[in-house]
């Protein structure tokens, strides 16, 4: 596991609105970190993999719980 | 870093970068022609990994996801006519990366996130970032991919 990934998961639920940021800013794999610190999984079996399916399905988690402003607010 | 700076072998050898750095697919993807999903068996369940295959980063795991396509263990990574070949690295035992070999015998590989390069041998990859060669699949070339690279 990457160093960063290591500090990230370390961080625990703090670290939860960081990735999203990060996340909303440059889509990347930081999935597997949201899984562990969240213990949540809101990607369908159907998107696993796809870096833009899996960024919208984690977003929309962020905006159900309060991590991420809604584009409508 | 450079790519050289990851693989120091690259140096002494022939490659050509062949497409830009995207984060869309990864270096387990690439060899089963998939651009759209990244591959990896991670325990969190995020990455792509084939229903029914274990999902851990060994060795078995990872013949076995190949296998969902048709590939199996062969002998060694010779260039066979009527056959496309993948080259398993690990270090230890855990995988690390897989190359496809080409019809002209060099061989593709996707660079995690980074570009994808093709490269006259699979030494050019090994080292302390990917390991070494350390198993080989191989199928029939089927009908739709002998005309693909």
């Amino acid at each position: 596991m990457r160093p960063e990934y290591q500090q990230i998961i370390g961080m625990g639920r703090d670290a939860v609105p960081l990735i999203l940021e990060e996340l909303q800013k440059e889509p990347d794999h930081w999935f597997w970190a949201l899984a562990a610190t969240t213990g949540e999984d809101p990607v369908p079996p159907e998107h696993k993999g796809k870096l833009s399916e899996m960024t919208k399905a984690w977003l929309e988690w962020g905006e159900r719980h309060g991590y991420v402003q809604s584009d409508d607010a | 870093m450079t790519l050289e700076g990851y693989f120091p072998n690259l140096l002494e050898a022939p490659y050509q970068l062949t497409s830009p750095a995207s984060a869309h697919h990864n270096c387990i993807a690439w060899p089963a022609r998939d651009q759209e999903r990244w591959w990896w068996p991670d325990p969190m369940g995020q990455g792509y990994w084939p229903t029914g295959v274990p999902r851990e980063q060994t060795l078995s795991a990872f013949e076995q996801a190949y296998g969902t396509l048709g590939f199996a263990r062969c002998e060694d990574a010779e260039l066979e006519p009527g056959f496309v070949k993948i080259a398993l690295y690990a270090r230890g035992l855990v995988p690390t990366h897989a190359a496809r070999q080409l019809p002209q015998g060099r061989w593709t590989s996707k660079l995690g996130p980074l570009e994808d390069i093709e490269h006259d041998t699979l030494h050019a990859l090994e080292g302390d970032w990917y390991g070494e060669v350390v198993l080989v699949l191989k199928r029939r070339v089927e009908q739709d991919e002998s005309s693909m690279g």
